[in-house]
């Protein structure tokens, strides 16, 4: 080997050498190969690059785009602007929506505004854990698992079964029945979403990896002397991660949800903590008497969970677009 | 002379000096639902160092999964047996992380279709790169300029912006280009090419196989070229050998083959071809018939139920590799004497008259066995 390769290396420095060693043998010349070829710049048009175009293209997932960002600014810049604080009591008992104060304020006087940013907040950050945590997981598990096939990936997907038969509310109240109170309680209670929600993610993964390692891009990985553990990250992977980026803005949606159950049944996080589900579940006995308690963290909840499931959509379009010959 | 010798595969070659690939009587089988498939049946062939070694035969005949088991890419499922021998290195039964140091630096593969065999979410920079880096100590930015070196020899256009492109924006013959210049990046000994062309255009072709020539000539590696057509055989290969149901029945130089065949499926083979050498009137000799099936071979010669000249001995005892006129032209047939200075024409019928003359439809070939006429 090192002998061919020094060989090569002269070769590769000295282009003239090369041109007649094939120029010589062939009346095809490279240059003249296709003349059609612009001599111009060639800008690569990565698949991302596409799918971004494709993407911006879509109405609905863009209006939520702008939407979710502006949910995010406002609930972790806008939170700290407001002259109110969540954590502050005011004088003004139960008011209703007003210029001053823009979701009305509860029966202690908190204004409801800041407290509905705070508990956003905290539900953002747990479904972004969670989200973030279970698809990374998933993604590898899913991967490994569809690349080694046979009696491993028999084993590993029995477990994730084993997962999907648990039922996420009830299983996710009984091991944070105690926790939500705590310090990090709201860290926990994320930890033990995610390990509820990874499995969605590593069986749709490892579904796609089984397509995937039959390619003959993945033989030829191997027959350039790659290692497994090579192949699956570097090939495997990254072909699948169009699938994955949009069960993650599904996921994003689904344990936004997931928490605000959690909350409302009085097993997520609670007081001093807050989050938008806990805010609904406090206001359930309000929603005669003062409706804005409970309707706008609702509002909240709705739009994240909207935004992000339109995102989903726009983003399963951009990247798959054999996928969707329906749409325009 | 034992022709009629049973047996596995007989040592008639003689390994020199100059043999970087020894394949020693390798079997490959697969165990299936239906029984046991023998893919391969004992494949012997050395391989010199810089010639360009042709195996041709038509599908299911083993050839490709012949080199798949010289890769060590052929699924778990597969039982292999015999050597494989690459310089003084056996590889056979060598782990997949033992392998990995073989692949890539002193065996290549390239694949049949260049479509799917690049992968598309990289650059074809980064590919040609990422075979430099797994197997060399090299900075990024070496890598890059080898990458960008390598695109040049093959004959890429605008090399520097191209090393850039994803595979999608590479036409097929461009594509095949780079899957070239990744099989020669570490300057293998061996480049195993599995119909490289089938996937092409014709027009691509020439270019393609143009290309193979300069990897050869920029690397000295020997080269696997394995083809149904055996135009591309006669115009790149040194020497052929020929597979049927899994065997090698013929191997010699592109010129014994090609003048002189002593095996009937190779003569068949040759018939069923146009050629420009021949009157324009004369029509094709198909082969009839099918391959057997490599489940349950029946005994004897696998070609004997579509040979004409098989005879009860064919039905009987298959037989071995044995030399012809020459020592390294062997061929595996019980009257290979008898093909000596027959024409294609002599052995196989033309299949049938002329369909377009409506008196000779009934004398044509039934086309169903059950026919009456």
């Amino acid at each position: 080997m090192s002998r061919s390769s020094r060989d090569i290396g002269t070769h590769l420095v000295d282009p003239e050498t090369s041109r007649q060693g094939d120029g010589a043998a062939s009346p095809i010349s490279p240059d003249t190969i296709d003349p059609r070829e612009p001599v111009g710049s060639v800008e690569a048009r990565s698949p991302w690059r596409m799918a971004a175009r494709r993407f911006r293209k879509h109405k609905m997932a863009m209006v939520s785009l702008v939407v979710l960002v502006m949910v995010v600014l406002l609930a972790f810049v806008g939170g700290a602007l407001w002259h109110y604080k969540y954590n502050v009591y005011s004088n003004d008992l139960s008011f209703k929506p007003s210029l001053k104060h823009p979701f009305g304020t509860d029966s202690t006087g908190y204004d409801t505004f800041s407290v509905v940013l705070r508990g956003t907040q905290r539900s953002l950050e747990i479904a972004t854990f969670v989200s973030v945590s279970s698809t990374i997981v998933g993604t590898i598990y899913g991967a490994i698992s569809g690349y080694a096939g046979g009696v491993v990936d028999s084993i590993m997907m029995r477990i994730v079964d084993l997962f999907l038969t648990f039922p996420i509310i009830a299983v996710a109240a009984v091991l944070t029945h105690n926790i939500g109170p705590k310090a990090n309680g709201w860290f926990w209670i994320s930890v033990v979403l995610a390990s509820l929600t990874w499995p969605y993610v590593g069986r749709v993964v490892r579904g796609n990896a089984l397509a995937i390692r039959e390619k003959e891009y993945i033989e030829a990985a191997h027959a350039l002397g790659a290692s497994r553990t090579r192949v699956v990250f570097r090939h495997v992977v990254p072909n699948v991660i169009s699938v994955v980026i949009v069960i993650f803005t599904i996921l994003v949606a689904t344990s936004i949800l997931a928490e605000t159950a959690l909350s409302f049944v009085g097993f997520g996080v609670a007081a001093p903590d807050t989050s938008l589900g806990l805010l609904v579940s406090n206001a359930q006995t309000a929603v005669e008497t003062r409706p804005w308690l409970f309707y706008f963290p609702g509002l909240f909840i709705i739009l994240i969970a909207l935004t992000a499931n339109f995102i989903g959509d726009g983003l399963r379009d951009a990247l798959d677009p054999t996928a969707s010959k329906g749409r325009a | 002379m034992s022709h009629y010798a049973t047996g596995g595969a007989t040592d008639v070659r003689t390994p020199s000096a100059g043999t970087v690939l020894a394949v020693d009587d390798v079997s490959v089988s697969f165990n299936t639902e239906d029984g046991t498939v023998r893919a391969v049946r004992g494949v012997s062939y050395d391989l010199h160092r810089g010639e360009v070694l042709g195996i041709v035969g038509e599908s299911g005949s083993g050839k490709s999964v012949t080199s798949l088991a010289v890769m060590g890419l052929l699924p778990r499922t597969a039982h292999i047996t015999g050597s494989v021998r690459l310089g003084n290195d056996e590889l056979l039964g060598l782990s997949e992380r033992q392998l990995a140091h073989y692949r890539g630096q002193q065996l290549a593969m390239i694949f049949q279709d260049p479509m799917t065999s690049l992968n598309p979410v990289y650059t074809v920079g980064w590919q040609i790169a990422e075979a430099l880096t797994a197997h060399q100590h090299l900075s990024r930015e070496a890598a890059r300029d080898r990458s960008v070196a390598l695109l040049k020899i093959v004959g890429i256009p605008n090399a520097e912006e191209r090393a850039n492109s994803y595979p999608h924006e590479f036409s097929g013959g461009m594509r095949q280009r780079a899957v070239i210049a990744i099989a020669m990046a570490n300057g293998p000994e061996v480049i195993i090419a599995d119909e490289p062309t089938t996937a092409l255009d014709v027009t691509v072709q020439a270019q393609v196989l143009e290309t193979l020539k300069t990897a050869r000539t920029e690397t000295g590696a020997a080269m696997i070229l394995i083809t149904h057509d055996l135009g591309i055989v006669a115009g790149q290969a040194d020497r052929v050998l020929v597979m049927y149901a899994g065997r090698a029945v013929e191997v010699g130089t592109v010129e014994e083959i090609f003048y002189t065949p002593r095996m009937p499926y190779t003569l068949g083979l040759l018939g069923s071809l146009p050629r420009l050498d021949r009157a324009a009137q004369t029509r094709l000799t198909p082969i009839t018939g099918v391959p057997p099936s490599l489940i349950n071979m029946p005994p004897g010669c696998p070609f004997a139920p579509r040979c004409p000249m098989a005879e009860d001995i064919c039905r009987v005892e298959e037989p071995i590799l044995a030399p012809t006129n020459s020592p390294d032209h062997v061929a595996a047939c019980h009257f290979s004497d008898r093909l000596e200075g027959m024409e294609p024409g002599d052995l196989f019928k033309s299949t049938t008259q002329d369909a377009e003359l409506p008196a000779d439809i009934g004398a044509a070939v039934p086309l169903l066995p059950g026919d009456p006429s």
